[in-house]
């Protein structure tokens, strides 16, 4: 009878132990397959179009490259934003301030809203006329447009805060329609 | 008693037990039954119609399911199965397309779009969910994809045009082409080619029989339609004689007008060169508007702490500006009739709106800005002269508020009217753009690089005609140097003296034509 009840004690562990990894088996597969399609590479890349501006500032160069696709598009923004300061590999002059760097993207999903957030070097004393200020905001914008077909406005910020113009000139104090700048 | 014991005691009845546990557990979970139906397939290519099995493989959702080896003959595209990595590759129009069991993610080309459910498995091979077929087929091939799913009916390569006919109509100096499209859609005109009009209708699907224009009609010489994947791209070419174009939207959106304008013929020939675009310019409100040039605003760029953009060798963008803008008014000052007023007389910081409301409160009847450019390298040079772009169609205006409303913001409606009232103007801007692009590109032999249309800050909410030049570049080694020199100073202030005077002659005019 000992035997028995000993036996029945280690039946009942090795069943509790079973059903543990068997329900922890669950919460796994159930739990977010991105993630591990992320960890093992698998979002793969896509290649993007990037403006530049050209050399005398009135037409924009297109470039194409690779990135690792990212499962947010906040993330995928701000990777596309990165190769554009990264400046052009071809013709095409690179088309922001010197130590421009973008703070943080936000999309705002549901009004289809991106923030972009720079540093202060954007509006730094480098920035102005009417041909920098245009020729700065199409690159980025017309990079949105091309390789981000779902945002329908940019609202830019500098250190957090929105600014009335880059250098004195165009309008910044409302969103802008990177459908405009096609 | 002893028969259980002996049977638990047998190692083998262990195993057994724990297997018959674990399989029940194991089934436990996913207990239902996958719903099947049989769906009817349509084609548009003339195939004869079939029928395909579709299941429900997720509990708890609606999502109907195709089989991998059904897609593909559906399709008719060829398929490509890897049982040991459960990746099914189809190749659709030259895409490779990548489904792996168990992944919400699909990968196309060097796109990856995530499906909402995963990609299932059963009877041996991969489930694809039917928002692959509904959703993301149409964005990685030019296959129209129609899926009901109350009457289980798919159409495939089904063509259901939205932009479906086009009509042309001349009257006087205007061509009216209209695009009437089944639901209202959202358009752009790309007018960056000369004598063309690119008009962009996203989302649409053009019937390309139905806009399509062989001969010349009016200003218009021929209209063609392109599909491209995710918009219908009308090219309307048009005649030489255009001049200016409208864009509009009537009928609740769903019908597009090009209203193009052919210059009016002047007696002296009209010597003013066209920019390389052609003018956009607004509807109705703007007909007729009488200017009078008695009073001109000048506003010299930046000042006091904002110093705007720095020159070769220190040369100050504010004091260049300003040097210019008194220039102006000594020899308008000259001129009978003609009273000039300053946005700033000192090198002082003044707000761009405290410059545009200071205009208005002035009553002046026209505003220009003086701006010095300036670019990433030291190529760039030459003169140009903007005005502000239109607001956009009556339609998008309507967006525009809506948005605003959504938002809340009191002042946005303050920001839409004032943007109206610019717009009241725009015909007369664009007309002094003109005027001074071309005084200071022949006048001083300074590159051309055209009239140009943007947001400017300080034009927005102008009450006159305004316009921005930007009188040359700071970052060009010559032409900064150039631009510090007071004699060039004093030509540059004398072109644009001259442009005031060519507009001022040419608004008296129209009010003569049309007392």
């Amino acid at each position: 009878m000992r035997r028995f009840v000993l036996l029945f004690v280690a039946l009942a562990l090795v069943m509790a132990g079973l059903s543990y990894w068997y329900v922890a088996r669950q919460v796994d597969t159930d739990g977010d397959v991105d993630d591990e399609l992320e960890i093992a590479g698998e979002m793969g890349t896509r290649a993007v179009t990037l403006y530049f501006g050209n050399s005398q500032g009135d037409g924009l160069i297109s470039e194409t490259r690779t990135i690792q696709a990212r499962r947010y598009r906040d993330e995928e923004v701000e990777a596309v934003v990165a190769e554009l300061l990264r400046g052009p590999e071809r013709d095409g002059v690179r088309s922001f301030p010197e130590g421009t760097l973008l703070r943080r993207a936000f999309y705002d999903e549901d009004n289809h809203m991106l923030y972009l957030d720079f540093n202060g070097a954007l509006v730094a004393e480098e920035m102005g006329g009417s041909t920098m200020e245009l020729m700065t905001m199409g690159s980025l914008l017309r990079t949105i447009a091309v390789d981000f077909p779902e945002v329908a406005h940019v609202q830019f910020l500098v250190e957090g805060l929105e600014v009335e113009t880059l250098g004195g000139n165009v309008d910044l104090t409302r969103p802008l329609r990177p459908g405009d700048w096609l | 008693m002893i028969r259980v014991r002996q049977i638990l005691t047998f190692p083998g009845a262990l195993v057994v037990v724990l297997l018959l546990l674990s399989s029940g557990l194991a089934q436990a979970p996913d207990g239902f039954e996958p719903e099947t139906v049989t769906a009817k397939v349509r084609y548009g290519d003339g195939r004869s119609s079939q029928s395909v099995t579709l299941k429900r493989l997720v509990p708890d959702s609606n999502e109907w399911f195709i089989a991998g080896s059904d897609l593909a003959d559906i399709l008719q595209v060829g398929r490509y199965w890897r049982f040991d990595v459960r990746k099914l590759v189809l190749r659709i129009d030259g895409n490779r397309i990548t489904f792996t069991v168990g992944a919400r993610s699909v990968v196309g080309g060097e796109r990856t779009i995530l499906l909402r459910q995963e990609v299932a498995f059963d009877a041996g091979e991969p489930w694809i969910p039917m928002e692959f077929l509904r959703e993301v087929l149409p964005q990685l091939s030019e296959r129209s994809v129609g899926w009901d799913p109350d009457t289980l009916l798919l159409s495939l390569g089904e063509q259901s045009y939205n932009v479906t006919s086009m009509g042309i109509r001349t009257e006087g100096l205007f061509t009216e082409l209209r695009i009437k499209m089944s639901s209202p859609l959202a358009f752009r005109v790309d007018d960056s080619r000369p004598r063309h009009l690119f008009l962009k209708i996203y989302g649409g699907r053009a019937d390309r029989d139905a806009l399509r224009l062989g001969r010349p009609q009016g200003l218009i010489e021929s209209v063609g339609a392109q599909q491209e994947r995710t918009a219908a791209v009308v090219e309307v070419r048009l005649s030489e004689l255009a001049s200016k174009y409208q864009s509009l939207s009537e009928d609740g959106g769903k019908t597009v007008v090009l209203r193009v304008e052919q210059a009016p013929i002047t007696t002296i020939p009209d010597p003013v060169p066209r920019g390389p675009h052609l003018v956009q310019t607004l509807p109705p409100e703007a007909k007729g508007r009488k200017v009078e040039v008695r009073k001109v605003i000048i506003d010299a760029g930046h000042g006091g702490a904002d110093i705007g953009r720095a020159g070769v060798g220190g040369l100050l963008e504010k004091d260049v500006t300003l040097a210019i803008a008194h220039e102006v008014e000594r020899v308008l000052r000259r001129e009978r009739d003609i009273d000039v007023v300053l946005t700033r007389r000192e090198d002082t910081d003044v707000g761009l709106v405290e410059r545009t409301e200071m205009a208005n409160q002035e009553a002046g009847d026209v505003l220009i800005s003086i701006h010095c450019n300036g670019w990433y390298n030291s190529a760039a040079n030459g003169v140009e002269t903007y005005f502000l772009s239109p607001a956009k169609t009556e339609w998008d205006a309507d967006v525009a508020r809506a948005e605003n409303a959504a938002v809340g913001a009191a002042e946005d409606l303050d920001f839409i009217l004032w943007d109206l009232v610019q717009n009241l103007y725009i015909q007369e801007s664009a007309t002094l753009a003109e005027a001074v692009q071309q005084r200071m590109s022949n006048d001083l032999k300074l590159r051309n690089r055209g009239v140009k249309q943007a947001g400017f800050r300080v034009l927005v909410g102008a009450y006159m005609p305004a316009i921005l030049v930007e009188v040359g570049f700071l970052s060009h080694a010559e032409e900064s140097k150039r631009l510090g020199s007071a004699s060039f100073q004093r030509d540059i202030a004398r072109a644009l003296a001259d442009a005031i005077l060519d507009f001022r002659a040419r608004m008296d005019a129209v009010r003569e034509e049309s007392p």
